[in-house]
């Protein structure tokens, strides 16, 4: 039995020393799937350990907070009583926003580098390596702890302010600070660092802005308010966007792309496979003849398919490390923006990455080996030049048929779905369906043609070889059209997003100042020559139907509100809301009551208030992307009424066009401390930078999946060169000229990338659609406006049209010598 | 007058000529030589069958003569055209306009019907007539079966409609390598009789390879191919 595998295996695998291009498109199946899947892998696990280490380093994105009750600053002795009573891993640090004696705005933090978690023994999710660029490593400790002291200025800054190495910076009131060090550490942003000791010395305090804390446990988080609920408060670090879940969706995305791409690579393998295996019956069935049992066949071909696991697995996580490389920056970038703290841009190279490689590589051999293998040894022969006659066969109208069936069943069920694993089984039916259909839709089209154009005999012969190409080719456009469906689906999914979210945040966000704190009056405020509105927002939190409701109270005529905001209301409904009522309240609802709950326009709402039960009546809804809560919007003047003692959670501030700067001193002056207000520019801008980023990678990403498709056409390709060689080699005895040549033979590659595009445009805007309107609703709650714009898609065309045209001179190439030599044999044939 | 315009003169009527040709094969350790010093010139309107044992090299003289393949030495004339001098497209319009091939398996585009088949090269060479096709089918008895595909025709029917295509551009010079090695004799005997007779009123030159002296028969003289020499049998 050994000897005979050995003998097969033999047998079997010097096909491969023959035909070494066979050879090359199994192992570029498998490494480019596998790698793909790697890399994106790595991506992910890289970002995820920068998020882990971002989070270590600086308390500006710490989860929690611990201030003052009485006033913001916390007392150094109170931080000392906390990591005495066994709160370690808590930091001080002292931000700043101060003005230069030349009038410039300076920001300074100071923490202790001796507390602070650099280790990278976290959590244990980081590798070492992302941690060798630690940011306060190396020399200087002593310098920068010890009078004088050092005032670490990144580059940009420096630049900025007209500071040079050596030099100290004066402040307004007097303050000198340490000598200048031109030492750009990334986590800095615009920031001067200074030790903490030397911050407290030189600004003369015993206090410290806040201690920032890594997430506690709800039986830490219990023993704080016991311990030392009297004098400090806990606060979660919530910003005013929830960064968490773009992060989430990106890395989702991510992952999508990579498992595509997989499959994609295994569509390849497939059809490498499936081809060196029929050029290989002749020599399977000889070897039967001569006695070799059918099991040592088999075994020989499990062999096999080991050796091209290990193989492919090998150099596709070799491949990944150069992929990973050049995405990386990418995602560094989105890390950047989104803790203003860049991260090692490098991949974490992580070996259990390489055996779940192997396992998929190994999954998408079986499953691309199991079936060729059956077929090989069931079914004898195929006669290649008799299947092409009808135009279309059966089993291509059954196929069709079960095709629409799916797209029925799909129409139908999507009312119905109510779960996640629902919404995902419609959206496989859509990309099945699309798998179906594809047959009948290329050899409709090739029939349509030759129809239409019957007079033209070139015509004609161009759309009659579609069917002789298509047998071949079916299985690499079927993972075009996979691959550019979901493609189509994922971008139209990105730019919806971030259409939405510009939307949402601009009006949201529309205030450039946010200020926490509600210690300002209103009548210092208005005073402010820089200040162009100032609003207040007040909110109010119940619950209802099992979810936080919060009720807030919002000017009528604040900027960040208005008409144009209203989902669904009558066309008065605004100026109803504004005026508020008298015996039931009016308010605009978001949309997640309106999916989770079924709340419709005109329904009421009763709500506990101060002034005891009242009804709410919904005019109308609003997007509240993100939010996983209940929201209401009620008029300020009603909200006032309801909820007298509702504490204002702080206030709005449109400023005069290009004040920001007097703005932020202003906003010192007043007494505010710079944790006390948060720019909505730069959240603005910074949430939109990281949709930007998403959306360079998932281009990137396309492109790349795009590749692997490309990749699978060329094998094709090949395959149907070989095959049909002796019909080429007849063209061109003919006198066919090679220009002639390749119109016929490359027109069908046209028509029917034309036709997988023209099918996976309307199914990749459903699958958008399903992704919006149903996964995100029935997960999430909310929805928003399906936008599928023109440019991006145009982009994927562009890219496909490319891969392929590229696919088919690529293989053209060769084509010019071998049919030459194929001429002489042509008699023999 | 120069010798070259007097040898062109000269060979007018000479539909090819090969002159001196050498042409040989080296597999390994075997050395097979098709050709030596091998000279032929075949009139224009002649016919003739080319016999041969098996891998004497007939195919090859039949590849060389069609510019499909190349001499070790000597030269290769045709039409008054050297085939060496021209370029690889040249040589594709040469075949194109002035050569007609027909093929032991018929070799049919399998994706055009039998009329698109014959009219493929006539098309390609941009000389297509209607009623000359037309009168071709009929002369070879296949009108009725203009429509089908090559996998709804029997061998017979395959290679008539072979015949037609390789007429059809009207060349000047047609090449048959064992036209009917796959069919019948008496399949075979008609096929040989319509092909012979349409080249003589297209008024080209023909030349048939053959194992059967039956099939010869029908052609205007017989030459045989034997270690690397061309003798007239
Ligand atoms: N490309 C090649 N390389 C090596 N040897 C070749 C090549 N082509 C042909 N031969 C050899 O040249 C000889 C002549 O071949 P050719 O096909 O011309 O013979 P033939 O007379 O047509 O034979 P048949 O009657 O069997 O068709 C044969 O011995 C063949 O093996
Ligand atoms: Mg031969």
């Amino acid at each position: 039995m050994i000897r005979a595998t050995l003998v097969t295996l033999a047998t079997t695998l010097a096909f491969y020393r023959q035909n070494p291009l066979q050879a090359l498109f199994v192992l570029t199946g498998l490494v480019l799937g596998c790698g793909l899947y790697t890399a994106v892998a790595q991506i992910n696990a890289s970002a995820k350990a920068s998020y882990a280490q971002a989070d270590e380093i600086l308390g500006a994105s710490a989860q929690w907070r611990i201030t003052d009750r009485l006033g913001t600053n916390v007392a150094i002795a109170d931080y000392i009583r906390l990591r005495r009573s066994g709160f370690t891993n808590i930091y001080p640090v002292i931000e700043k926003r101060l003005a230069s004696r030349d009038g410039a705005l300076i920001s300074i933090i100071a923490t202790d580098l001796l507390v602070l978690p650099l280790t990278g023994a976290g959590d244990g999710s980081t590798d070492d390596s992302a941690f060798q660029e630690s940011p306060f490593d190396g020399s200087g400790w002593s310098r920068l702890t010890q009078p004088p002291f050092e005032a670490w200025i990144p580059a940009q800054t420096a630049e900025r302010l007209g500071v040079t190495e050596g030099q100290q910076i004066q402040l307004r009131e007097g303050t000198v600070l340490p000598p200048a060090v031109i030492r750009s550490q990334p986590q800095q942003r615009d920031q001067i660092f200074i030790d903490l000791g030397a911050a407290l010395s030189i600004f003369e305090t015993d206090r410290v802005s806040y201690l920032a804390a890594p997430p506690l446990t709800p039986s830490e988080q219990a023993r704080f308010v016991d311990l030392f609920g009297d004098r400090l408060v806990l606060s979660n670090q919530s910003e005013a966007l929830d960064l968490t879940q773009l992060t989430q969706s990106l890395h989702t995305n991510l992952t999508a792309l990579g498992l595509l791409s997989f499959v994609v690579g295994t569509f390849i393998v497939f059809n490498a496979v499936n081809f060196s295996l029929h050029a290989r019956q002749q020599t399977l069935r000889v070897l039967r003849d001569l006695g070799a049992v059918r099991q040592a066949i088999v075994a020989a071909i499990a062999i096999e398919s080991l050796i091209w696991a290990v193989t492919g697995a090998l150099f596709g996580t070799l491949l990944a490390q150069p992929i990973s490389a050049a995405l990386m920056p990418a995602v560094a970038a989105t890390m950047q923006n989104i803790y203003g703290a860049s991260v090692s841009s490098l991949p974490v190279f992580n070996a259990g990455l390489f055996w779940e490689a192997l396992l998929l590589a190994l999954a998408g051999l079986t499953l691309a080996l199991v079936l060729p293998l059956l077929r090989a040894t069931v079914v004898r022969t195929r006669d290649s030049s008799a299947d092409a006659e009808t135009v279309l066969s059966q089993r291509d109208m059954a196929l069709a048929g079960a095709g629409l069936l799916l797209l029925l069943i799909a129409y139908l069920g999507y009312p119905l779905a109510s779960s996640v694993v629902q919404g995902f089984a419609l959206l496989a039916l859509v990309l099945f369906a699309g798998i179906a259909l594809l047959p009948v839709a290329v050899l409709l089209a090739a029939a349509l043609g030759r129809l239409g154009l019957q007079h033209h005999w070139l015509a004609r012969w161009a759309f009659a070889d579609v069917s002789l190409q298509f047998p071949h080719l079916r299985l690499a456009m079927m993972a075009l059209l996979l691959t550019l469906i979901a493609n189509i689906g994922v971008t139209s999914l990105v730019g919806s997003f971030r259409l939405a979210l510009t939307d949402w945040l601009e009006t949201r966000l529309s205030a450039d100042f946010y200020v926490t704190a509600g210690v300002m009056d209103a009548d210092v405020i208005a005073g402010e020559a820089w200040v162009r509105a100032a609003h207040r927002r007040v909110v109010a939190e119940t619950s209802f139907a099992g979810r936080t409701m919060t009720v807030v109270g919002v000017d009528v005529d604040a900027p960040d509100f208005g008409p144009a905001n209203v989902i669904d209301g009558a066309p008065n409904s605004y100026a109803d809301w504004s005026a508020g009522g008298n015996e039931i309240e009016r308010v605009f609802a978001n949309e997640q009551l309106r999916y989770l709950v079924g709340i419709e326009v005109g329904d009421t709402i009763a709500l506990e208030t101060e002034l005891g039960a009242r009804s709410f009546e919904v005019l109308g809804f609003f997007h509240d992307y993100g939010n996983v809560n209940f929201s209401l919007h009620l008029a300020s003047h009603r909200f006032s009424q309801l909820y007298a003692s509702a504490q204002p959670q702080g206030w709005g501030l449109w400023i005069t066009d290009d004040e920001e700067e007097a703005a932020e001193l202003g906003l010192s002056q007043l007494g505010l401390e710079p944790t006390q207000w948060v720019s909505q520019r730069d959240v603005l801008a910074l949430s939109l930078a990281i949709f930007d980023r998403t959306f360079a990678i998932t281009r990137a990403l396309n492109t790349l999946t795009l590749l692997v498709a490309a990749v699978a056409i060329f094998a094709s390709l090949l395959a149907v060169y070989q095959f049909r060689r002796p019909e080429y080699a007849l063209w061109r005895s003919l006198g066919m000229s090679w220009s002639a040549f390749f119109v016929v033979s490359g027109f069908p590659i046209v028509l029917m990338t034309v036709v997988v595009m023209a099918l996976a445009l309307p199914l990749g805007v459903a699958l958008s659609w399903l992704l919006i309107h149903k996964i995100n609703v029935i997960s999430f709650g909310w929805t928003m406006p399906v936008v599928v714009a023109r440019e991006p898609i145009i982009f994927l065309f562009f890219v496909v049209a490319a891969v392929v045209f590229a696919a088919f001179i690529l293989a053209s190439i060769r084509q010019r010598t071998v049919v030459n030599t194929a001429l002489k044999s042509l008699a023999g044939e | 007058m120069s010798t070259a315009v007097v040898f062109t003169e000269i060979f007018k009527a000479a539909m090819f000529e090969l002159k001196h040709i050498d042409k040989s094969f080296r597999d390994r350790d075997d050395f097979i030589n098709v050709a030596q010093d091998l000279s032929w010139c075949l009139g224009s309107g002649e016919s003739v069958a080319l016999m041969g044992e098996s891998g004497a090299g007939k195919t090859t003289l039949m590849n060389i003569i069609a510019g499909l393949d190349t001499v070790d030495a000597g030269e290769v004339w045709v039409d008054g055209v050297q085939i060496a001098e021209l370029s690889q497209s040249e040589l594709t319009a040469f075949r194109r306009n002035h050569i007609g091939l027909i093929f032991q398996k018929f070799h049919l585009v399998t994706a055009l019907s039998a009329w698109d088949n014959a009219a493929l090269q006539a098309r390609l060479a941009g000389v297509f007539d209607q009623r000359f096709a037309t009168n071709l089918f009929e002369m070879l008895g296949i009108s009725h079966l203009a429509h089908r595909r090559p996998s709804q025709l029997s061998g017979g029917q395959q290679q008539r409609v072979a015949i037609a295509r390789a007429l059809m551009h009207r060349p000047k010079l047609v090449l048959a390598d064992e036209p009917t090695g796959n069919l019948d004799e008496a399949t075979s005997a008609a096929v040989i009789e319509l092909l012979v007779s349409a080249a003589a009123d297209a008024g080209a030159t023909l030349v048939v390879v053959t194992h059967s002296s039956a099939i010869a028969s029908h052609l205007g003289h017989v030459m045989r191919l034997g270690s690397g020499a061309l003798t007239p049998a």
